[in-house]
Formats: structure tokens, sequence, C-alpha cells
């Protein structure tokens, strides 16, 4: 649907509910650290601002039909090349699950363990183990910043920067005033 | 709990480092909008307070304890006499190389004090570099320092010769440590492990026959190559001459001596000391 629908910011909606749809599937895997991350970074962030760049564009809504069964054969062609090599790979995994779930004979241990969830094993990583390495990623963002800062700013006298002094000493009586226009 | 109080301890020169770097953002964001000094010499005022900060922390090298036993197996940095000493050896010939580019910064009017803030950041992050017992927390420290030698090379932005360096020394520099971080994958994928102490335990217990061998070997490869990248030594040393010649003489006369001593400790930490095993049968 993301592909096929005319209206880019239908799309662009859909691209969003796709996004959603493969954090749930995670979340059914008890996964909980990356789909959270899926929601937050991808829909909470990159799409929205996808969609606003093409509320902004304002770009028209494409009318091409044909284009479905020009490269029909082709797509086909690969897809199933790719398709095929997918379940070669993935063949074994899915066996070893059909195991697990449907033969009783053993008694797996692991899951009878209740060992941390993910979030709270990631979270005691982050900042017991690796405590000091999450604070030297924060010095390489403030590094990353203060070059680009030193390398682009230009002092200049008329550039419009922000007079904090003369923003907070504003007050309504200075402010906002009437001018007579019927003079 | 028990462990990060234990660690936190020795790191009292780096912390106070940091927050010497962090009031220096503070006081000159807040002397720069101020209308009472009028157009003020940032630059001198960090280059006194840096070499203030160079002289404490070298007391506090001196005074702190060189602790020569292995901590934890799972501890991402090693405190040994080899760290302390390479310590004080950088900031001494940090602080020559300060003494140096007082005259030449004068000189240029490089009126910014982000000049001096990111050259003591990267005297900071080899200083992190020297101990960091970890491969992953090796690669975050060389990326920080590497940042910083990029903005410095290409500080000087009126000439076409200095951007210049700076972007052939960030396009190098970022596709060696690109070399890094696989090498690094490979040895995780073949190991299981990317502290330096355990692999040091695993390789020296394991039997030589075992067919993974070949998997680090590869990883080396790639580790060795991107050091030997950043150290400008023999087959990747070409671009040294771009980048020394273009960028201003106070920044590559710190850049050509001041991180190639930290880096050539981290080569040995990895090849003579956990990786040992590998080269010698």
């Amino acid at each position: 649907m993301v592909i096929s629908v005319k209206n880019p910011v239908h799309s662009v909606l859909f691209l969003i509910l796709t996004f959603l749809n493969c954090s749930g599937i995670l979340f059914l895997l008890e996964l909980e650290f990356v789909p959270l991350m899926f929601v937050i970074v991808y829909v909470g962030a990159v799409v929205i601002l996808f969609l606003f760049v093409v509320m902004m564009l304002d770009i028209k809504i494409s009318t091409k039909d044909d284009d479905f069964f020009k490269y029909f054969s082709i797509g086909t062609f690969i897809g199933s090349i790719f398709l095929i090599e997918i379940l070669f790979c993935f063949k074994q995994v899915f066996f070893i699950v059909y195991d697990i779930f449907f033969d009783f004979s053993f008694f797996t241990f692991f899951n009878t363990i209740e060992i941390f969830d993910n979030l709270r094993n990631i979270g005691i990583l982050l900042y017991v183990k690796y405590c000091v390495y999450f604070l030297l990623a924060g010095i390489a963002l403030l590094v990353a910043m203060f070059g680009a800062i030193a390398l682009t700013l230009k002092y200049e006298k008329n550039s419009k920067e922000q007079k904090s002094f003369k923003q907070l000493s504003k007050n309504v009586s200075s402010s906002a005033f009437l001018i007579n226009l019927r003079n | 709990m028990f462990l990060v109080e234990n660690q936190i301890k020795f790191f009292t020169p780096e912390f106070f480092f940091a927050s010497v770097l962090l009031f220096i953002v503070l006081q000159n964001s807040l002397i720069i909008d101020n209308k009472n000094y009028k157009n003020p010499l940032l630059v001198s005022i960090t280059l006194q307070i840096s070499s203030l900060t160079f002289l404490t922390f070298l007391g506090l090298l001196l005074n702190s304890c060189a602790v020569n036993f292995f901590m934890f197996s799972e501890s991402n940095f090693i405190f040994d006499t080899l760290g302390l000493n390479v310590k004080l050896f950088l900031t001494f010939f940090s602080i020559i190389v300060f003494l140096f580019c007082f005259d030449h910064i004068y000189e240029t009017k490089i009126n910014l004090f982000e000049y001096v803030f990111l050259k003591l950041l990267a005297v900071l992050s080899l200083c992190f570099l020297v101990m960091a017992n970890d491969l992953l927390g090796i690669y975050i420290i060389i990326e920080i320092q590497s940042l910083c030698l990029y903005a410095l090379a290409s500080f000087k932005r009126n000439s076409a010769f200095s951007t210049e360096a700076g972007i052939k020394y960030f396009v190098l520099g970022s596709f060696a440590s690109c070399f890094l971080l696989i090498g690094i994958a490979t040895i995780y994928c073949s190991i299981g492990s990317t502290n330096l102490q355990d692999v040091q335990y695993l390789l020296t217990s394991l039997n030589k026959t075992i067919l993974f061998f070949d998997t680090i070997n590869i990883g080396l490869f790639f580790i060795a190559s991107s050091f030997l990248f950043k150290l400008a030594i023999f087959p990747f040393h070409l671009w040294i001459a771009d980048v020394y010649e273009g960028s201003s003489t106070s920044s590559s006369i710190f850049f050509s001596l001041i991180p190639k001593i930290a880096i050539f400790v981290v080569l040995i930490r990895i090849f003579e000391y956990s990786f040992y095993s590998t080269f010698y049968n």
C-alpha cells in the first residue's frame, strides 16, 4: 500500500502503519527495546518529518497506472529469487521452532528461569557496566556540536541573533500600541 | 553498584579535567555576550586556564595510585603502571605543545575559545584511550579524539588549504575507523567478547587447532591496518603530507605528536597483551 497508493500523504501514513505493525510483531516476540525504539525514532521523528516535507512541498498526485504491468514480469522474477533464498535460509530456523513448540518430550529450563526482561537488562548494562562509555558517548556528541559550530559560525554585527535582554525587558505598555490610520 | 563506586575512585584526574572543560564552555559563553568586556581575548583566557589545568592534572596523576592488578574480568578500564606513565608523558608533551602554540595562536588571530577547548578534549580522550580495556570503548574514544582533530585541521576558515586538509583528514580518518569497526565485529563474531582481558584468558587457554583462529587473524588484520593508518606508518602514510601541509602549524604540531603516543599504547595493548597467543605458537 505504501507504494501503490497515489496520494503521497496517504503513502506516508501507510508507512507509519507498517512500522507500527513491525513493532507489534517484535513485541509479540518479547523484545521490548527494539520496537520501542522503532516507535520513538521512526514513527515519532523520521516519518513525521517525511510527512511534513511531503505536505510542505505540495507534490501532485501521480497518475501512472501503466508502470505496474511494464515491470511486472521482471519484478516477479527477482522477487521470487529473493523469496526462495530467504526460505532456504530460514528453513532450519523454522524447523527448530517447530520442534520446540510441538515436541513435549523434553523440558526447556531456559523458559522456566525468570531472568530480567529486555529493557531492564539493557538499562543495567548501559548505566552500570558501561557507565563511563555512556558518558564518553555524550562527550562525542558535544565534540561534534562544538566542531560544527566553530567551523561554520560567523560573528557578524547584523546577524539576526536572539537578544535575550531585549526580549525579557519587553512589557505590554512598550510593545502593544495603537496606530491611528485615519489621519 | 560496588563495581561502579570502586571504579570511579580511579577516574578522579579525568573527571577533574572534564569538569574544567565544562567550566571553560560556561565561562566563555557568559563572557562573549557581556557588554562590559568589549571584544575579549577569549583565547588568552582559555590558554591560561588550560595551563593551570594541565599542572593540576599532572599533580593529580602523580598522586593517583597505579593498581597493578587485573581488576575484574568484566572491567572496561585497566589501571596499571603503563597507563599511568603514558598519561604523565602525554600531559608533559601537551604542555610543551601548548607553549609552542601560544605565539602562533596570537599571530594568526584565532580568537575562538573552541580552538583550545578541542585540543584539551583531545588530550582528555587520549588519557581515556590509554586506559581502555575494551574494543568497543577503544572505538568510541578514537572517534572522539579524531573528531577533535578533524575540527582542528580545518580551523583556519579563510584558507582553502586548511579546509581541504580538514576534509581529506575527515574522509580518510572515517574510512580507517570503518576498518577498525569491521575488525572489532569480526573478532566479536569469532570469540564472543570485546573485552581484552577476557580475550587474553580465552586465547591462552584454547587449543591452537580450533578453526576460528582464521577469523581472528582477519579481524586483527583490519584492526592493524586501521591503527597503522591512524599512526601514518608505512603502507598507509601517504595522507599525512596533504593534511599536515594544509592545516595551520599550531594544530599540525599537535596532531603530529600527541595522538601517536596514545594510539601506540593501544596497539601494544591489543597485539602484545591480549592477542599475544595468536602470533606465537
